[in-house]
């Protein structure tokens, strides 16, 4: 029970990550290479504050947010201004991914623990915590895509002049997501260290900032449920297929390929699941059903 | 006064492989307005060419470099046939493009470590390894290598693009490829070369990079030295790119030697940060105007 | 004071010069025409007074304030707006979610509301809904509300950016080429549809056009650009008889067939 316990508390700290990088990439349409630093972030910040300074669970996942977020403007202020190329940002997250986890490594502070990491981080995160964490997560976000403030970020990614002439802040905006969004995984990340209760830079490199992009990327752009559904399906299956874990990047990064190929918007794209579909089936199922009995009870009455 | 010109040595053999690569990726970026980021995995595959070529089939130092640059070449230009030029093609949004990149980033280097194994090797090439001694101070045969035909790699493509017609036409296309089209220049042609260019600059300067340090499935990821340089120098400019590359290579051993060695690689980050909010065009780069 | 007021305006990209000292104004009301053969640099100008592109030299003055260097989306909050050569709505979203945007292209509610949809948001969202269905009432596309943008013919999503930009309240409105790839029946129902929506909103227009029945059927006054710089400037009457125009569009040898 452990273990199914275990891949469940790891799919919602995916969740709540994917729900960050869902409004980034998915919404606005900013690509990024390093959120993992982010997570990292979030998760040093709030182990340490949990550990040293005693300070409770949920204070120290928002103060590990916060600051996430407040780390994401020094690779927002510089490329997110004025008409610089989308290529900017990607350079500067994938380069700020590094920095974050050359430094970490080397830090010989005691607290930090340089390259062997932080351990003995108390254990808080459990089943139900990271579930009403995640869909706490969920609802925010879909609630943030729902308002004027996603759909001036959809704005933003079919048509970013056109918004601007309409009167909308580009840089703020762009901004302001990416802050939600480190701030998202930045909880996450305090999650994951409240559960593994230890953890070393090297955790948070390219690998783990692939694997969120992976789960946008398959779920759906302008979708929250398919990320969220996406993540499920890629934290669960490498569990269950462990066999093929050494194949996994590699089968990511082929998934990529082909997604952007043959459906880029995503399996979801710009829809949320809906059981709608379902319902439709089961009435045209029914109606069919009475039909055929009106037929039989005519023949017979014909006879 | 020697460690310094030591220094200057190294920075400069380092910093003509940065050149290279960020060249390299500025030709794709210059005419595309795109970025690449698969462009270290090509690195990667051009010098795996080398590495196992070269003892297997006893080829000489020259033709192994040689190998890697066509090797790359094909691989970049593969790259550009099956995956970018559909897409383009269909539109795709930019978004869609970089993930794409992303993709064979990360397919192409995991795929050959199950194949290949992940370890790190040696180049083999002991002739490179060995040193020189110039007066007083001691150079790897290697870095002299690279510097110089760096230079003369660079030359040669200055050369192709500011001398010859088919060089017109790429920069042609690279100020504006519609129009470029509609004067006649096949812009499908011109995407070929330059990414087959853009391919031997990568296989070359990862048989630098291999001859200096060691050969690597992951070793693409140097590659986003070569990005950041061509960002610092203004991005879609070529003589930014090999400047940058060369001041890139020049701070890092200086700061690396005089300062620390641990915080070598932020040096690359530090000045992006530091270059894109003094100059957000880059060195030498020119503003882009939109057309509206 | 005149409500928009080019002085000497110049715009120039490394040796081209797109635009040369125009001068150009508009009063509250004005419904004027901006033609000329294609690169004349109408588009341009609308772009500096827009603040896409940075005016070389010259002011431009815009209802009592310098519009030179300022950004674009403070220049929109400032009443000028427009729509696009190539139609800019957002395609993926719903047409009254796009006149939405003109409506409340700065959030007015804050984050933490939006993701608990406070009481105070449902309010909001539901204001603006119903809002955005006047604006597309205005423009006659109000049974279209729930299509998605991208669905609706070319003509219909002319409109719709109209709509949008009247949604962001402006006191000036410059429409780039509404006609363009329309055949003669649309023309005629645009010339009605600008008629009508200039005398219902009494906003300042300005119009650039290649179909020139169009120009001369709504506008008051026109002016004429060619290569940069001001042709002539008058009523529809005045500008269709000046030989000077008429060598810039036609040619100076067919002038002689013509007359």
């Amino acid at each position: 029970m452990g273990y199914i316990e275990g891949i469940m508390i790891s799919t919602c700290i995916n969740i709540v990550c994917v729900c960050g990088l869902t409004l980034l990439t998915g919404y606005v349409g900013l690509f990024s290479m390093g959120h993992a630093c982010f997570v990292c972030i979030g998760a040093y910040v709030s182990a340490i504050l949990t550990k040293y300074f005693g300070i409770p669970y949920g204070l120290a996942l928002i103060l590990g947010g916060s600051v996430a977020a407040l780390s994401s403007i020094i690779i927002g202020y510089p490329t997110l201004r004025g008409k610089l190329s989308a290529d900017c940002f990607a350079i500067a997250t994938l380069g700020f991914s590094e920095a974050v986890r050359i430094i970490l490594s080397n830090i010989n502070h005691p607290y930090v623990g340089g390259a062997l990491g932080i351990s003995g981080i108390p254990h808080k995160t459990g089943l139900l915590q990271a579930i009403v964490i995640a869909i706490i997560s969920i609802f925010f976000i879909y609630n943030y895509t729902r308002s004027q403030h996603g759909k001036i970020a959809l704005a933003i990614r079919d048509h970013a002049d056109a918004s601007e002439l309409i009167g909308v802040n580009i840089f703020r905006e762009k901004l302001k997501v990416l802050m939600i969004s480190a701030f998202f995984c930045g909880v996450g990340g305090g999650m994951m260290a409240h559960y593994y209760t230890y953890m070393v830079p090297n955790t948070f490199g390219a690998v783990m900032s692939t694997n969120l992009l992976t789960a946008v990327v398959l779920g759906g752009i302008s979708s929250v449920t398919g990320p969220v559904l996406a993540s499920i399906v890629l934290t669960a299956t490498p569990e269950l297929l462990r066999f093929m874990s050494n194949w996994r990047l590699a089968i990511y990064g082929f998934v990529l390929i082909v997604m952007m190929r043959i459906r880029p918007e995503g399996l979801l794209g710009h829809k949320e699941l809906s059981l709608r579909p379902l319902l439709n089936l089961y009435h045209k199922l029914r109606s069919k059903k009475i039909n055929t009995t009106a037929n039989i009870s005519s023949k017979k009455g014909g006879n | 006064m020697r460690l310094f010109l030591q220094q200057l040595a190294t920075g400069i053999s380092i910093g003509s492989v940065y050149a290279l690569l960020a060249v390299g990726y500025a030709l794709v970026f210059s005419v595309f307005n795109f970025s690449n980021f698969g462009f270290g995995s090509i690195m990667m595959l051009g010098t795996f060419a080398a590495f196992y070529a070269i003892p297997l089939l006893k080829l000489p130092l020259a033709v192994g470099i040689i190998l890697a640059m066509i090797v790359a070449g094909i691989a970049s230009i593969i790259m550009e046939l099956t995956v970018y030029r559909p897409m383009r093609q269909k539109n795709a949004l930019k978004l869609y493009l970089m993930i794409a990149a992303l993709g064979m980033n990360t397919f192409i280097p995991n795929f050959c470590i199950q194949i290949f194994g992940g370890g790190v090797r040696a180049f083999p090439s002991e002739w490179a390894k060995s040193v020189m001694t110039i007066g007083s101070i001691a150079i790897p045969r290697a870095d002299i290598l690279a510097a110089v035909l760096s230079i003369i790699m660079l030359a040669l493509l200055w050369t192709f693009l500011y001398k010859t017609r088919i060089g017109l036409g790429i920069r042609a296309s690279s100020f504006d490829s519609n129009t470029a089209e509609l004067m006649g220049i096949n812009v499908n042609f011109v995407a070929v070369i330059i990414f087959m260019l853009s391919g031997a600059a990568a296989g070359l300067a990862g048989c630098f990079y291999g001859m200096k340090y060691s050969v690597y499935p992951n070793m693409g990821t140097v590659a986003m030295k070569g990005f950041v340089a061509s960002t610092v120098g203004g991005l879609g400019s070529l003589p930014g790119a090999v400047v940058s590359g060369l001041l890139l290579g020049l701070l890092e051993t200086m700061i690396s030697s005089y300062v620390s060695t641990t915080y070598r690689d932020l040096v690359a980050y530090g000045l992006l940060v530091i270059v894109l909010i003094f100059l957000p065009n880059g060195l030498l780069g020119k503003g882009i105007h939109d057309k509206l | 004071m005149a409500l928009l007021e080019l002085k000497d305006l110049s715009v120039h990209f490394g040796g081209v010069k797109a635009v040369q000292n125009v001068t150009f104004s508009m009063e509250e009301g004005d419904f004027k025409g901006l033609i000329g053969p294609n690169g004349a640099g109408k588009t341009t100008v609308f772009n500096a007074i827009t603040g896409v592109v940075k005016p070389t030299a010259g002011e431009i003055h815009f209802d009592g304030h310098l519009l030179n260097g300022m950004r674009p989306d403070k220049i929109a909050h400032l009443g000028i707006a427009r729509t696009f050569q190539n139609i800019r709505i957002y395609p993926k979203m719903k047409v009254h979610e796009n006149v939405a945007i003109g409506l409340n292209s700065v959030p007015s509610y804050n984050i933490l509301s939006a993701m608990l949809k406070t009481p105070n948001v449902r309010k909001k969202d539901k204001e603006t809904y119903e809002e955005s269905l006047k604006y597309l009432d205005e423009v006659g596309i109000l049974e279209y509300k729930d299509y998605e943008a991208g669905a609706l013919p070319y003509g219909l999503q002319r409109k719709l950016e109209i709509a949008r930009a009247l949604a962001t309240k402006p006191k000036l409105l410059f429409l780039d080429e509404p006609a363009a790839g329309m055949n003669t029946g649309e023309s005629v129902e645009l010339i009605s549809f600008l008629k009508k929506l200039h005398k219902d909103t009494g906003l300042a227009i300005v119009l650039i056009e290649h179909h020139l029945e169009v120009v001369m059927e709504v506008c008051k006054n026109v002016t004429v650009l060619n290569l940069g710089q001001t042709l002539a400037s008058g009523t529809p009457e005045e500008i269709q008889n000046n030989p000077k125009v008429i060598k810039a569009y036609i040619g100076e040898r067919r002038q002689k067939n013509v007359v």
